[in-house]
């Protein structure tokens, strides 16, 4: 039940500006985002989608956000954005976020598995190890093992897109920040990493067998069509407001456009 | 994550980095750079070393410098630290040219001791290096002049000499004698006299106040000419205050009789001139006290000390004498006597005319030396204005080199900046990502800086060697580089790869990951 769930993230008040700029790329947020659901952030480019990823995956440091106040609960501890140093930021993204950017930022120099295995190697699994997990990663998405020898600038854009998907899925993280993840895909590939993306992470870290649970999952895309069955929560923002945060009840919504800030964004075509 | 692991990672991701292929080329430009950089230092700095050097020996090679000891052991107190330091000054003055120089040597029986030449008090060889030309020289082979301002009753004293292998071959030694051999020295009055050379140093004596003879070998030349070989070589300068020490209203009254009774004085008497008075002892270390010991020699050292503040202070460490351990003892026999360490040394006449002689010969050296001593400062000076120019000119190349580097660092540093935005994104570290760009400086000067330092190395030494291929003059160039200039090369290189590399990304490493992903963007 979403009801019983705990806020992974929460938001309160939060104001953002990019320094150096006058007007706010976020204003009086506040929002909360459960554990284990899968968001979509949608709106017009330029309404902050990206700003709020990137704030909540902690790509900000502390005093950029200035005094707001960002919370994120790792499963024991509740972290405020204000307070952590720059150690513990680190710490927070290399063992439970993933990141999907709106560039794939592939190393251009290391192989296709040795980028996708990257946060592996941050954590200090050996050579080895880390790039059986990732063939193993780039067979499950489809594919072909041989790709994991080749030198990442030689890829092709969506398969940049995939391996950078398969990046931010390798260590098993609790939450994946994906910003327009399915950029570049055909459908059928879409589906395929879709499907990696919204499936449950293993309970356990590096543990097979071990049983899979729901993954705090946070995505900016513009096409709802493939995702919307298994969004649970959709965060509307409209020149930098949340105009629509809550989850909603599947059964109690027949299509996109039962939800009311989504249709106005239909009506733009800013999504679809 | 471990340090080792870490480091591992920092050399993959450096490695990795440096040799991409989109920016490989921008790495060989550094790579030649720095390599170009080493090269030039150290093949320019080797020559203009080298080009000193070469001229300051070929002003010492010529004329061939001899090296004549004559020994008379001689008392005297009369010998005054100004007298010595007088004749020490003329004679140095013609150390370029390898002209006279004292060469105090002291003979403890068959103790070699050697001193410092201003000290006073200890027994000495008057001693010299002389020019071929040298009208010394030329005395021991004309009638007369040298040995004859030697007295009459000091001749059967002469030890004899010590000469290099330059002056056996001008003397017509042959090569393969060893000492001992007996140099024929005219009297001028009759018969030539034989003055015993004890022997051949291979050591070039061309200045200062020690004459090192190696020790093996001065054992065996005396082991040749003695049949009982129990002699000890003593290597090293003895201080100064040793020299001159005066124990004058030091002691008590019976003082006197105490060392007389202990054996350890040779002579002690009372003194008057006017209203002072004192002691003046000779201290007869060994004489009459057989079997004396190395640890009762300190015995009597430090109970000396303890008499005598003013001997205290001046023999602060009784050590100094480098007696051998006990346990060395046993592989040589003492003598069954020593000779005199004599504090005082009471007749000039003995060593007067050794010392008019050097003073009033009519030595050519000190004209010809003022002009090797002007020309060796000219060489010095021209040496040292190259290479202040050639510093000038290096810091200018380094410079640039620097700048060229640290450009090229910061625009692949801006390049990368989103991947590293990434990295920091995934996890990594700002230590990490530091090591990781100091490890590529460490890697670009591995590749780079030892390579330019030996082909530096071969190319100056082919320069030099070619210079003096082609006109001859082995003189003309040569190659020579001090080790700290080698050394301050790699540590300057070193220096410039690490900071280079750590200051470029520091901007990258700094900022926020989200803050690299916009300025890559």
């Amino acid at each position: 039940m979403i009801a019983d769930r705990r806020a992974c993230f929460q938001m309160r008040n939060l104001t953002f500006q990019y320094p150096g700029s006058r007007s706010c790329a976020l204003s009086n947020v506040s929002l909360d985002i459960l554990d284990g659901l899968t968001t979509a952030i949608v709106g017009l480019s330029g309404s902050g989608k990206s700003s709020l990823l990137s704030i909540l995956g902690l790509l900000w440091e502390g005093n950029d956000i200035g005094a707001n106040t960002v919370c994120y609960h790792d499963g024991e501890r509740r972290n405020d954005y204000t307070t952590l140093t720059a150690e513990q930021r680190t710490q927070i993204r290399k063992r439970d976020f993933g990141f999907v950017l709106q560039n794939a930022f592939l190393l251009p120099h290391f192989t296709c598995e040795d980028n996708v295995a990257m946060p592996l190697a941050l954590r200090g699994t050996p050579l080895a190890e880390r790039r059986e997990v990732a063939r193993s990663l780039l067979v499950k998405a489809g594919l072909s093992a041989d790709l994991g020898k080749c030198l990442a600038r030689n890829v092709s854009g969506g398969e940049r897109q995939r391996l950078a998907t398969l990046r931010a899925l390798v260590h098993n993280p609790r939450v994946v920040f994906a910003d327009e993840p399915l950029n570049n895909l055909d459908h059928y590939s879409s589906c395929r990493i879709l499907e990696l993306l919204l499936d449950g992470r293993k309970s356990a870290v590096d543990c097979e067998s071990s049983e899979s649970v729901p993954r705090t999952t946070l995505i900016v895309s513009h096409s709802l069509h493939d995702i919307y069955s298994r969004i649970d929560q959709f965060l509307v923002l409209r020149d930098g407001r949340l105009v629509e945060g809550s989850p909603f009840v599947r059964d109690q919504v027949d299509s996109l456009g039962g939800i009311p800030g989504l249709r106005r964004l239909m009506e733009h075509g800013a999504v679809s | 994550m471990k340090a080792r692991e870490a480091l591992t990672l920092a050399v993959w991701f450096a490695a990795c980095d440096l040799f991409e292929r989109q920016v490989r080329r921008t790495t060989r430009t550094m790579i030649v750079t720095l390599f170009s950089v080493t090269l030039f230092l150290v093949a320019a700095f080797g020559l203009a070393f080298g080009f000193g050097r070469a001229r300051q020996e070929r002003l010492r090679a010529s004329p061939e410098s001899l090296c004549l000891l004559v020994g008379n052991p001689i008392i005297s107190d009369e010998i005054t630290p100004d007298l010595l330091k007088r004749i020490s000054q003329r004679l140095k003055k013609s150390k370029v040219s390898s002209g006279a120089q004292l060469m105090p040597f002291h003979i403890l029986d068959n103790v070699y001791w050697n001193s410092v030449p201003e000290g006073v008090g200890a027994r000495r060889m008057a001693g010299r290096t002389i020019a071929e030309t040298d009208p010394l020289l030329r005395t021991l082979q004309r009638p007369g002049v040298f040995q004859s301002q030697v007295p009459e009753d000091s001749r059967s004293k002469l030890q004899g000499v010590i000469i290099t292998e330059k002056m056996q071959v001008q003397l017509g030694l042959p090569l393969d004698q060893r000492a001992p051999a007996t140099l024929w020295a005219n009297s001028g009055a009759g018969e030539p006299q034989a003055v015993t050379i004890l022997g051949i140093t291979s050591v070039p004596v061309l200045d200062g106040h020690q004459f090192i003879v190696p020790e093996p070998y001065l054992e065996e030349f005396l082991a040749a000419i003695h049949s009982r070989p129990r002699r000890r070589i003593r290597i090293g300068p003895m201080p100064d205050e040793l020299c001159d020490i005066e124990f004058r209203n030091e002691f008590s009254d019976n003082f006197g009789d105490q060392m007389l009774a202990l054996g350890l004085t040779r002579r002690i008497g009372n003194w008057k001139i006017g209203d002072r008075a004192g002691w003046k002892i000779e201290l007869n270390i060994g004489k009459g006290v057989d079997g004396l010991t190395s640890a009762q020699w300190v015995k009597v050292i430090e109970e000396l000390k303890t008499m005598s503040p003013k001997l205290r202070d001046a023999i602060p460490n009784a050590a100094h004498f480098m007696f051998p351990e006990e346990s060395e003892m046993a592989s040589y026999q003492l003598p069954d006597s020593y000779d005199d360490l004599a504090v005082y040394v009471d007749d000039i006449d003995r060593l007067r005319p050794v010392m008019n002689a050097i003073l009033a010969a009519d030595d050519p050296s000190p004209m010809v030396s003022e002009d090797k001593v002007r020309q060796a400062e000219e060489i010095d000076a021209t040496t040292q204005t190259v290479i202040a120019l050639l510093s000038i000119v290096s810091l200018v190349i380094v410079g640039i080199a620097s700048i060229n580097l640290y450009t090229i660092l910061v625009l692949r540093a801006e390049q990368q900046i989103g991947e590293i935005g990434m990295l920091k994104a995934m996890g990594m570290g700002r230590s990490l990502l530091k090591l990781i760009y100091v490890v590529q400086g460490v890697l670009l000067w591995a590749i780079s800086v030892p390579l330019g330092v030996v082909v530096g190395l071969l190319m100056g030494s082919l320069v030099a060697w070619g210079c003096c291929w082609a006109t001859g003059d082995p003189y003309r160039l040569w190659f020579y580089l001090p080790w700290e200039v080698v050394l301050g090369v790699l540590t300057g290189n070193g220096l410039l790869c690490v900071c280079g590399t750590h200051f470029s990304t520091r901007q990258a490493r700094e900022s926020s990951p989200n803050r690299c992903l916009q300025i890559s963007l």
